[in-house]
């Protein structure tokens, strides 16, 4: 049984025509939007399938003529783009583990454990964020020279260890974790870290699985970091190389496209693969900010 | 029997706490301390060797740099960036998720994940591949423009276009994110609202306007200050792209504090100019949101 | 791109040494060029030798001239009818009897940067000639100004003293 609204009683087809013109035109602009977004990139992986020289032609070709993977290989070869791909896993997994861990106990105490001044300290924490990381780059730098750990890997990791939106993130899931059941199990004995451990990690698993790769992302994409704090060539994490790179490359359209790419893509799969949990954290997080 | 419980789980929190809050006094207050106290030295590459010769100089710092033409050049540069890339990211955010919450969409979450796309990528590379975009002969951006007749533009070589390109870079990367904002603020806006507006007659525009667009500024000032706090802090795009030039034209605040700071070891001069940018940063944001609050 | 070189003033153009403040002090040009090094690791220090006196032979260095403009280095090779006989190569003759090594400071390169600054705003017409050099004197001794008060209490030694 079909009901019509008032809207289109006056004319049988005037206003589902006029809905489905919208609609057409809407799925239009939506992919007018997509192919714009996605141009850079399409043309980013297509160019570095080109020849040396082959994407400085007038009209610019978006497909290669003779694809190859001779960029890559030069990349991977003379240019030793692996190495700087080593390091920015191993600076991006060591990041995301311990950033995880930090900040999820962190949160769940600002969320669940009662203590003084929880809330005021909580505050002052969020005012911080306001504060560009610019601020403490230098005396930071200063400071780990003291320590020795300038142009270490451990140096270029620190500060990702520890978040104030991560805690953030984390406290406002686990206000959802139930009292109850974390009183029923104090009231059985368990220690504090045990309840943490063994019921409160399985229970606020989605919101540590969108921390992981939020930090994840932001310490594989970092830059400005990595580059006053890393001085060995050897060590540099991708962003950094590339950079590097495409001070002595400018030229070399292609190669640049190719690296590029290899410094994209792990990027693009984290997004891809845990793209729902992007998703809700970001939009989540913004409600209640 | 709350104080048993409560000590314990006071103690407990502190060890909770303990490696978060260690890490973030030791390397994020503790440093940003220490820059409020650098700004007042003339801590340099001399210092650096042998801080005895480090001078404690007040506020010379801050009379030679807010008096240093550079400086200001680069405050103008990055207000440019602020004031034009950010309301123009805030509104392609929101026209995206306008788009998206519309009724009869299909494949959603396919056109959500590719609008989101750029945030994900990284800066560097982007700001490398956006480069050749911009060639004036080979790129592809000045070619899309002669279909309608534009003659090509030497974005990043013209000391007038080279931070218009740099925003148009910084909007596509960023629309994603305040999109999805904007679409979670969206989707919280009760239909009944909708509804009510419809049955008194009001059109889409005036139902945008009465129901949409209040029931979204709390997401307007939310979007509207980290966006503009985001922007302040503009580095890598002039870095990797035009090192500042053409003619300082892209300089921006950040870029200075590092040449400053990690080219001439000037690290005084640089904290102060980090200060100065925090001050900065705050003015705008409280200014925005009484701007906001007003309207 | 094409209105960069006109074809009726492709030879309309000469050289000159740099103009000093008046005809007693000519310019002085800054030394520069390229560096022939043996390393201290290097596996082939014989060779690596022959190689750098092959090169600074006057013959090999008119040939470097003849190849790339490279200015011969071997004072010998300016009489060389290659050099002789280029009639722009002339001021560089003049000039080069008048070169001093940069500064090994370590504020040099910001220096350089601000002379850089200053001459582009004169070249564009932003500041007259004058003033941006009262104001470059101004940037220098601002730059400097560490490494004066340093020398005069003592923390450096004198002449010839870089970084630490």
């Amino acid at each position: 049984m079909q009901l019509r609204s008032p809207a289109s009683a006056s004319g049988i087809g005037s206003g589902t025509t006029r809905r489905t013109l919208a609609n057409v035109l809407l799925h239009l602009v939506l992919i007018l939007g997509a192919v714009i977004t996605l141009t850079p990139l399409v043309w980013m992986i297509s160019a570095s399938f080109m020849p040396a020289g082959g994407a400085n032609t007038i009209p610019p070709r978006f497909l290669p003529r003779d694809p190859t993977l001779a960029q890559y290989v030069i990349l991977f070869t003379r240019l030793n783009l692996a190495r700087h791909f080593l390091n920015s896993a191993l600076v991006t997994v060591v990041a995301t583990i311990v950033s995880v861990l930090v900040n999820a106990m962190a949160g769940y105490a600002f969320a669940k454990l009662r203590f003084p001044g929880r809330d005021r300290i909580f505050q002052r924490l969020a005012l911080a964020l306001v504060v560009p990381a610019q601020v403490g780059m230098l005396p930071l730098f200063l400071l780990l020279r003291q320590l020795g750990l300038v142009n270490t890997f451990a140096g270029v990791m620190i500060p990702y260890f520890a978040s104030i939106y991560g805690i953030f993130l984390i406290r406002q899931y686990a206000l959802g974790v139930p009292d109850e059941l974390l009183d029923a199990a104090r009231v059985d004995g368990a220690g504090e870290f045990r309840i943490f451990w063994m019921i409160v990690l399985p229970v606020i698993r989605p919101i540590l699985v969108t921390l992981a790769a939020f930090t994840f992302l932001s310490a594989w994409n970092d830059f400005m970091w990595p580059l006053i704090i890393l001085s060995d060539s050897a060590k540099y994490t991708l962003p950094v190389a590339l950079a590097n790179l495409s001070g002595e490359h400018v030229q070399d359209t292609e190669l640049m496209m190719a690296g590029s790419v290899v410094t994209i893509v792990p990027a693009l799969i984290v997004f891809l693969v845990f793209q729902r949990s992007f998703v809700r954290g970001i939009m989540a997080g913004s409600i209640k900010g | 029997m709350k104080t048993l419980p409560a000590s314990r789980q006071a103690r407990s929190a502190w060890l909770f706490l303990a490696p978060a809050g260690g890490l973030i006094g030791l390397f994020f207050f503790l440093p940003v301390t220490a820059g409020l106290l650098l700004s007042l030295t003339d801590f340099d590459i001399y210092a650096i060797a042998a801080p005895a010769t480090a001078r404690f100089v007040g506020l010379r710092n801050y009379l030679a740099t807010l008096s240093n033409p550079m400086f200001w050049t680069a405050v103008k540069n990055t207000l440019y960036f602020v004031v034009v890339g950010g309301p123009l990211s805030v509104a392609v955010s929101l026209g995206a998720a306008l788009l998206l919450n519309a009724p009869r969409v299909r494949l959603r979450s396919l056109f959500r994940t590719v609008y989101f796309a750029p945030v994900a990528t990284t800066l560097v590379a982007v700001a490398i591949v956006w480069r050749y975009l911009y060639h004036p002969r080979y790129g592809l951006l000045n070619h899309v423009l002669g279909w309608f007749g534009i003659e090509p533009i030497e974005w990043l070589s013209d000391p007038q276009w080279a931070m218009p390109a740099i925003i148009l870079l910084a909007v596509w990367k960023n629309f994603g994110y305040n999109m999805l904002i904007f679409l979670a603020g969206l989707q919280s806006i009760s239909p009944e609202l909708y509804e009510a507006a419809a049955i008194d007659g009001a059109g889409a525009w005036r139902r945008f306007r009465h129901v949409t667009l209040p029931g979204l500024a709390p997401v307007f000032l939310f979007v509207g200050v980290t966006t503009m706090i985001g922007y302040f802090q503009l580095f890598a795009e002039p870095y990797v792209m035009t090192q500042g030039g053409p003619f300082g034209s892209t300089r921006s605040i950040v870029l200075l504090m590092y040449e400053e700071g990690f080219r001439w070891w000037r690290m005084g001069v640089a904290s102060t100019i980090a200060v100065l940018l925090l001050l900065i940063t705050l003015a705008g944001a409280l200014i925005q949101i009484r701007l906001q609050r007003r309207a | 791109m094409g209105i960069k070189r006109p074809a009726d003033l492709q030879d309309a153009w000469a050289t000159a040494p740099l103009p000093g403040p008046d005809a007693a002090t000519p310019g002085v040009s800054l030394a520069g060029g390229a560096s022939l090094v043996v390393f201290q690791s290097s596996r082939h220090k014989e060779l690596a030798w022959k190689l750098i006196e092959f090169l600074s032979r006057p013959e090999q260095q008119v040939r470097f001239f003849e190849l790339t403009g490279d200015l011969p280095a071997h004072q010998a090779a300016w009489s060389d009818p290659a050099l002789t006989g280029n009639r722009r190569i002339h001021a560089f003759a003049q000039q080069l009897q008048r070169v001093v090594s940069t500064p090994k400071i370590p504020e040099w390169e910001q220096i350089a940067t601000l002379v850089l600054e200053r001459a582009h705003q004169i070249i564009l017409g932003a500041a007259p000639a004058d003033s941006a050099l009262v104001w470059l004197d101004r940037d220098v001794a601002r730059v400097l100004e560490k490494r004066r008060w340093l020398l005069e209490h003592g923390h450096l030694a004198a002449a010839g003293e870089s970084a630490p």
